[in-house]
């Protein structure tokens, strides 16, 4: 039998979407079966990060009763399984999320892991994610409104009889005005189940001619690598998350380089135009839990 | 002068952040506020807690011939569990696909059954489906673990 994960925030933006893609490549290299479903029924990203956008049949047909789960299941990047969700605002409307419980029940037995990629807010939608969920895992970035949200969701997610486990910090810059791992900790009364350093690669996973989910284009990279512990947490072995603080020298090479680091060069829109318009363009047919011992800060 | 502090600022990558505390105090008092025990042994104090812990006014617990298992009204019990039974009865007979049954009034009237059992919740915004689910099995779990209410 499965255990379904809830990724759920207060706040959109929070990385949700990106962290339940990468996690769930990341269980799949680790020879889990896994299951990622689109669970945001109105703002379906996930099939856009995992370049799977025009799938026939998605979670809105099965909501509607009009096909099955197996159905609607598809073989996504890195060895995961699929559910998307539709795009069609019209589906969306019609749509009762309440079954979504139900409808995840049914396929629990196939897959080890099963991860919601769920909206953000407290609303019907959201609820719906947090009762078809075993354990939640709340997403936050480390400043306060943030955790404020986050704070909202895990009462609503209390209220539901759902189980929070632990808090995933995404984008950490290790700045002095972030909001510290023991402070979350103290204040959602959840243990760290990773800190996700603010990382380019995954910033510009979405900015790829083929989008693709960071793990599978640069593996090494430090999101990534903070994602694989998670998993690593997830699957029982336990390991311990560092944080890496950057020390004067450091920082001051690392701006001057960016300073000097060439840009491109941006076109003017009179150069945009008359490019355009020289030809026409071609059309391409073809976590067990974590102490608070285990967080060492390095400097 | 500043604008030399904020070139060196930028080159240096100095960090001149800090710590909202006072919103972190904000933050904290308000899980403070969410802590709710649902160990209770009395049905009715349970119903109390839960009435807090959803934010409804009144919860209403009626088997479905109408009689009264438990409710957070004080001397209106048993009218409500009686209007509410025969009130969903009758919906139930028209509409019998009915799951839940909304009315707006001044506040919302909602009635559910669950497990032979009909709940009745008046409240001043409607519940989910879902959350009224959870509410429901969580009086249905204490009722069926035994225990002497």
């Amino acid at each position: 039998m499965g255990t379904v994960y809830a990724l759920v925030s207060g706040k959109g933006g929070v990385g949700k979407t990106t962290i339940t893609a990468n996690l769930g490549i990341a269980l799949s290299q680790k020879g889990k079966k896994v299951l990622l479903v689109d669970s945001d029924i109105a703002m379906a990203n996930l099939s856009l990060l995992l370049g799977m956008h025009s799938s026939p049949i998605t979670l809105h047909d099965v909501l509607l009763g009009e096909s099955s789960l197996q159905d609607a299941i598809y073989d996504g990047p890195g060895g995961v399984s699929f559910v998307p969700s539709g795009l069609s605002f019209e589906s969306y409307r019609r749509v009762d999320s309440a079954r979504l419980a139900g409808v995840i029940a049914s396929v629990k037995e196939d897959f080890d892991y099963i991860l919601l990629d769920a909206p953000a807010g407290i609303e019907t939608n959201v609820m719906s994610a947090l009762s078809a969920a075993d354990n939640v895992l709340l997403v936050t970035m480390p400043i306060s409104p943030s955790i404020a949200d986050v704070l909202k969701t895990k009462i609503v997610a209390e209220r539901l009889n759902a189980k929070p486990i632990g808090v995933i910090v995404n984008f950490v810059r290790n700045e002095k005005g972030e909001i510290m791992p023991d402070d979350i900790m103290k204040m959602l009364e959840l243990p760290i189940y990773g800190l996700i350093p603010y990382d380019q690669d995954i910033r510009k996973s979405f900015m790829r001619e083929k989008i693709m989910p960071t793990i599978l284009f640069k593996p090494n990279s430090k999101g990534v690598e903070a994602i694989n512990q998670i998993a690593e947490k997830l699957t029982g072995v336990s390991s311990t998350i560092r944080i890496k603080k950057q020390g004067i020298i450091t920082r001051f090479l690392n701006k001057l380089s960016s300073i000097f680091k060439r840009k491109p060069k941006e076109k003017t829109l009179r150069e945009e135009v008359k490019e355009k318009t020289k030809s026409v363009p071609e059309i391409d047919e073809d976590l067990p839990e974590i102490s608070e011992d285990s967080i060492e800060v390095e400097e | 002068m500043k604008s030399v502090r904020n070139f060196a600022g930028k080159l240096l990558g100095l960090d001149n952040t800090e710590i909202p505390k006072e919103q972190l105090n904000a933050i904290s008092e308000i899980l403070s506020k969410f802590h709710f025990n649902t160990n209770s042994k009395d049905l009715r104090k349970l119903l109390k807690t839960l009435r807090k812990k959803h934010l409804v006014d009144n919860i209403c617990v009626a088997s479905k011939n109408g009689s009264v298992i438990a409710s957070t009204s004080n001397g209106n019990s048993l009218k409500e569990a009686v209007i509410g039974t025969a009130m969903f009865n009758y919906i139930k007979s028209e509409i019998p696909k009915s799951e839940t049954i909304l009315i707006k009034s001044n506040e919302w009237y909602m009635l559910m059954p669950y497990k032979n059992k009909i709940f009745i919740v008046r409240a001043p915004a409607s519940l989910s489906t879902v959350e009224f689910n959870a509410l429901a099995k969580e009086v249905e779990g204490k009722l069926t673990k035994g225990k002497s209410f």
